[in-house]
């Protein structure tokens, strides 16, 4: 597999603190790899470096073969690096479908691509078809992820960034959509997932990546680290034991 | 003789100088926070401009002039309004509103001063004169200069209010007055949408300007100071932020300065206005249309 995104020795700072230190990561050409990690370990700080909303004070990030260190973020969702940030951050006075049009603004001129997303995005998610034309923060919390999710795909993502889809999501909420993420990538998107919910994250990533206070620890296929005690014993047994 | 007819037009003729220049403190308010105190200023340049046209044009039959006065006016002051944004507000975008406001008072000071060290302090007779027919409306005599400029500002605000709701632009505009992070992260290219709306307020303001300039006839450059305060009052009694708000906000203002003046005595013209900009900030800071957490732009 071919990398699309390569990463090499990223490290983001926020003035003294150091949030990520001197991290290596990629990911394939239609590869989903998960990153995982305690609050603070910094998995939404490299995502904010990828999707340049915060330059990187160290390290290179190519993507497709080029060079993307320190772009803005305009620059790189026209290349593909659709960021779908943690909390929706929907754009609550908007109607749902305003928001998908500005999902869209990188592509506007092209409306083939956007009549044919917007009846994929309607396909994945019926419910936001049924509520086109409501402010965004009408819709319950599950409905809303929905929508900043089918808000990135408007973006035409090669690579969707995914800050913790789950959060605050009931488990059958959850379930859908993880079941419309594989159905994502079934189209060729990689996704790179930050997830507190490992277990799940870890049986949709093709492989996975623990951060720990900024750092590496492990990297490996999600099978190997599914079973890994290390991963076990810190994300997956005290999961088992909440539920 | 329909003495309050005559009124209710010249309340509806200042209700439309402020809101024009009332809008576009609303929507840079809503956009990046920021009272943007040298907007009165950009009315007076909006006059300026609009008197230099005017002066160099003073053969050209009067409509010929006027036009070219008002486009050429409020085009100068929209790219007035790009350029300060730039210069001056954003590389202040992520310091303290603070300092943003102390340096829009710092911008208003270089354009007063400005325009009066380069024209002088003296006020300037527009060169030209409205034609005073009209017609008479339920017995009020209204002259068809009013009309025009109650028309124009109407007309200006439909056309901002289309933008705003129907463009993907104006979308973005809305949008960045939610989450400008966010927004950024949809590829929008946010200081660009921040200096439309900066342009499109400036462009409102330099508009009223050359209107009010060639209606009451006389400009100087320290015109847009009471002006500009009054226009935030009707943003503030409005609702900061909000463009209905804003809109609402300087005809009703000027309907009760207008009657309140007739009522009371042309003296007491201003201090309607202040009285009711204390009493909005005390009683119902958000304003009339302005709700906390919901929609700015």
């Amino acid at each position: 597999m071919t990398a699309l995104l390569r990463v090499e020795s990223l490290t983001v700072a926020y003035g003294p603190v150091t949030a990520v230190r001197a991290l290596d990561l990629a990911v394939g050409d239609g590869e989903i790899v998960a990153l995982l990690g305690a609050n603070g370990a910094g998995k939404t700080s490299t995502l904010r470096a990828l999707s340049g909303l915060v330059r990187p004070v160290g390290g290179r990030i190519r993507f497709a073969g080029e060079d993307v260190t320190g772009l803005p973020p305009d620059a790189l969702v026209g290349r593909g690096i659709v960021h779908v940030p943690e909390g929706r951050q929907v754009f609550g006075p908007l109607s749902v479908l305003e928001n998908l049009e500005l999902g869209g603004f990188t592509q506007r001129k092209d409306r083939a691509f956007l009549r044919e997303t917007l009846a994929f995005v309607f396909e994945l998610f019926p419910r936001l078809k049924e509520r086109l034309h409501q402010p965004a923060g009408t819709l319950s919390g599950g409905e809303q992820q929905m929508l900043a999710i089918a808000r990135g795909l408007m973006s035409r993502p090669r690579l969707l960034l995914l800050d913790e889809p789950s959060m605050g999501l009931a488990p059958i909420v959850v379930q859908d959509i993880f079941r419309t993420l594989r159905a994502i990538n079934g189209r060729g998107t990689a996704i790179l997932i930050v997830e507190q919910n490992a277990k799940a994250a870890l049986a949709l990533a093709h492989r996975a990546v623990v951060l720990e206070l900024g750092e590496k620890v492990l990297e490996g296929p999600s099978e190997a680290l599914a079973s890994d005690p290390r991963v076990v014993d810190a994300y997956l047994a005290q999961a088992e034991g909440r539920r | 003789m329909n003495v309050w007819g005559e009124q209710l037009m010249n309340a509806l003729v200042i209700g439309s100088f402020y809101s024009l220049i009332a809008l576009g403190y609303s929507m840079v308010y809503g956009i990046i926070q920021l009272l943007n105190f040298a907007h009165g200023d950009v009315y007076m340049v909006g006059a300026f401009v609009g008197y230099g046209v005017l002066s160099a044009m003073s053969g050209a039959p009067l409509f010929v002039g006027l036009g070219a006065a008002f486009l050429f006016a409020s085009l100068a002051t929209g790219l007035l309004g790009l350029g300060v944004e730039r210069i001056a507000y954003r590389p202040l975008l992520q310091s303290s509103r603070l300092v943003m406001l102390i340096t829009a008072i710092g911008v208003s000071l270089v354009l007063e001063n400005g325009v009066m060290l380069a024209l002088g302090p003296s006020f300037r007779v527009m060169p030209v004169e409205l034609p005073r027919s009209g017609l008479s409306l339920f017995g009020a005599d209204v002259t068809y200069a009013q009309l025009a400029i109650i028309a124009t500002s109407v007309g200006l605000m439909l056309l901002l209010d289309a933008f705003v709701r129907r463009t993907l632009y104006g979308k973005a505009m809305r949008a960045i007055a939610v989450n400008p992070t966010a927004t950024a992260l949809m590829g929008i290219p946010v200081h660009r949408v921040i200096a439309l709306t900066f342009f499109i307020g400036s462009f409102l303001a330099g508009s009223a300007g050359v209107l009010a300039g060639v209606y009451y006839g006389k400009i100087n450059f320290m015109m847009g100071f009471i002006v500009g305060l009054k226009a935030f009052t009707a943003s503030v009694l409005g609702g900061i932020g909000s463009l209905p708000g804003a809109m609402l906000g300087g005809y009703l203002l000027g309907f009760l300065e207008t009657f309140g003046a007739a009522a009371l005595g042309g003296e007491w013209k201003d201090v309607f206005a202040f009285v009711i900009l204390i009493l909005i900030l005390t009683l119902k800071p958000t304003g009339l249309l302005g709700r906390t957490g919901t929609e700015r732009v």
